[in-house]
């Protein structure tokens, strides 16, 4: 187990080690994995997939369907709102809030643990995905791949960064969250235009869709690549504000 | 900056708490820690109401009854906490929002959660790199040895007992070796041994000039490091001076103290005849409550007359609520 103490990033290392005891790890690398699923139904279609369908199962049914829809958010949402959430909850942060370092770094240092650990974790999941899915046949999704990584990087900045914030000012950080994600995200978002694009999950499936090189994958009011890049940048940059702000004025009993 | 308190000679007069009775104004010394007119309330609960004074260097007691307030008064000094209304200076700045301000600042919170999953000796070096010391391996070793933690340090801290939590967690504010250090009930949950040994080390700390402020619910453990003390009752300090003239007065109002006992109607019995027994009853859990006007008599005289009525003793200790009702009469005077 890495030590925490005498490294360049210790409140980094401290909440991935917070993360490796606690039951969200498990929780978040089950619903990552879960697409695996799916993949393992397309293995045993009965008279197996065109490479075609293989693409379509795995671009729009996985990746743009259930990953980065829901399972995605739900599991980033599992770390990030525990990075701050358990601290508070068991009082510790006054370990950290005491020390002589800048409110910015113990933000960053923090939405760093949650986005090494989220991205990894969603990183597995979507590859070992593709392995099953493409089992033998791993030529004729190979374009999609990094495509996929990029997107789900994206995708766990912009939902880490704003579900971290989230905890930061609502005690229950899960559970609004959670209704955050099913309601707005996987609902209103997939099907009301207007919504879609103050969606976090609209512009990380952007950059899947601009990066994918195949016409067939298409979305509706489909952001551009520069667009989506700089939007997750801005939220996660905005929620890095607004988290230290919160943080600098917290009373922590 | 005036308010009413009872000084140690028990005149209630008209004071100022900030240049009179309290330890580093005496003798033309400043205050290291003031609190002017603090209050702290939540929603309609008054926490801390209107509180003013200063410490000094050397060993200060925060002495007073469960949910008085001490904790949300050092919480306020360590900045964790805004004040509602009112001013708290640390070294003559103020105590919130300098983060630069906790090099030399260290708090030892009451609540028991450290990191379970570090060893101690990893929790003690994990302050000592956010603090940016330049040889943290040293100091780390040094305040491990100083609460006489070296055989447990690489043991996971959710293995320790509430007294090695204790410690360690003195020693993680200890690290930086910071001129002031605020404790919150510091010796709870120690055996006897660890805390003659805690206590020596705060006396220690305030004989090397820091300012160390130590809150505890129990007189008698606050007079064994601190000559001079705070006392706060209901949110408001209720006095302030010489342990030993506040201990006088608190002793000369009627205590009750409760004895659970092998035979307690034996004993309640034969404490009736003691001349500083005003009452005695029995409990509905069976226990001996009784009611003294001189508390450090009463203590002395159970131990003899249970032995002479042969009569274990399980237990004795001071009634909670006549333990709150000692310090309120400190108030209402």
């Amino acid at each position: 187990m890495v030590s925490v103490a005498f490294s360049p990033f210790p409140i980094t290392r401290l909440t991935i080690r917070q993360f490796a005891r606690g039951k969200s790890l498990l929780v978040a690398a089950g619903i990552v994995f879960f697409p695996v699923l799916f993949a393992i139904l397309g293995l045993l279609a009965p008279d197996g997939l065109t490479v075609r369908q293989l693409r379509q199962l795995l671009s729009s049914v996985i990746f743009l369907g259930a990953f980065t829809g829901t399972l995605l958010p739900v599991a980033t949402l599992l770390l990030a709102s525990g990075a701050f959430g358990d601290e508070l909850d068991d009082r510790t942060l006054s370990y950290l809030t005491l020390k002589p370092i800048s409110r910015l770094r113990i933000v960053i240092e923090k939405l760093l643990g949650v986005l090494i650990v989220g991205i990894l974790l969603a990183w597995t999941g979507i590859l070992a995905t593709v392995g099953v899915a493409a089992w033998g046949r791993y030529d004729a999704v190979e374009d999609l791949v990094w495509p996929m990584l990029l997107s789900t990087a994206a995708g766990v900045i912009g939902f880490g960064s704003f579900f971290l914030l989230l905890s930061l000012y609502i005690p229950r950080a899960l559970l609004t969250g959670l209704f955050y994600t099913f309601v707005w995200e996987s609902a209103l978002a997939r099907f009301l235009p207007g919504i879609r694009t103050i969606s976090i999950r609209h512009y990380a499936q952007s950059i899947f869709a601009e990066l994918a090189d195949d016409r067939r994958i298409v979305l509706a009011q489909q952001a551009e690549l520069r667009t989506s890049v700089i939007t997750v940048v801005a939220i996660c940059v905005l929620s890095i504000a607004l988290g230290t702000w919160r943080l600098r004025r917290m009373n922590l009993e | 900056m005036r308010e009413d308190v009872v000084t140690p000679n028990g005149d209630e007069e008209r004071v100022d708490p900030i240049r009179s009775t309290m330890p580093g104004m005496r003798g033309g010394r400043e205050p290291t820690i003031v609190l002017d007119h603090v209050s702290r309330w939540y929603g309609d609960i008054v926490a801390v109401s209107e509180v003013s004074f200063g410490v000094g260097p050397g060993v200060t007691g925060l002495l007073g009854p469960n949910g008085a307030g001490k904790s949300t008064t050092l919480k306020l000094m360590a900045g964790l906490l805004a004040a509602s209304s009112g001013t708290v200076t640390v070294g003559g700045q103020p105590a919130r929002g300098r983060p630069n301000a906790y090099r030399n600042l260290g708090l030892v919170a009451e609540h028991e959660v450290i990191y379970p999953f570090l060893t101690g000796r990893e929790f003690v070096r994990l302050n000592a790199t956010l603090q940016k010391l330049p040889r943290p391996r040293q100091a780390v070793e040094r305040v491990i040895e100083l609460v006489e933690m070296e055989t447990a340090a690489d043991r996971k801290v959710g293995g320790y007992s509430k007294g090695m939590r204790q410690r360690i967690k003195v020693a993680a504010a200890l690290v930086h070796d910071p001129d002031v250090i605020l404790m919150d009930e510091p010796l709870n949950g120690t055996d006897p041994v660890q805390r003659a040994h805690l206590i020596g080390l705060i006396r220690q700390l305030g004989s090397a000039g820091k300012t160390v402020l130590v809150s505890s619910h129990i007189l008698t453990e606050v007079e064994r490091f601190a000559e001079n003390i705070l006392v706060i009752v209901n949110g408001k300090l209720a006095a302030a001076g010489d342990y030993r003239a506040i201990r006088d007065r608190i002793d000369a109002h009627d205590h009750a103290v409760r004895i659970r006992a092998s035979d307690p109607r034996r004993l309640a019995a034969a404490l009736m005849t003691e001349p500083m027994v005003r009452a005695v009853r029995l409990d509905t859990q069976g226990r001996i409550v009784a009611e003294t006007d001189d508390v450090r008599a009463f203590y002395r005289a159970v131990p003899v007359t249970a032995q002479r009525e042969r009569v274990r003793l399980l237990e004795v200790q001071a009634a909670d609520e006549s333990l709150t009702s000692v310090f309120s009469y400190l108030v209402e005077r």
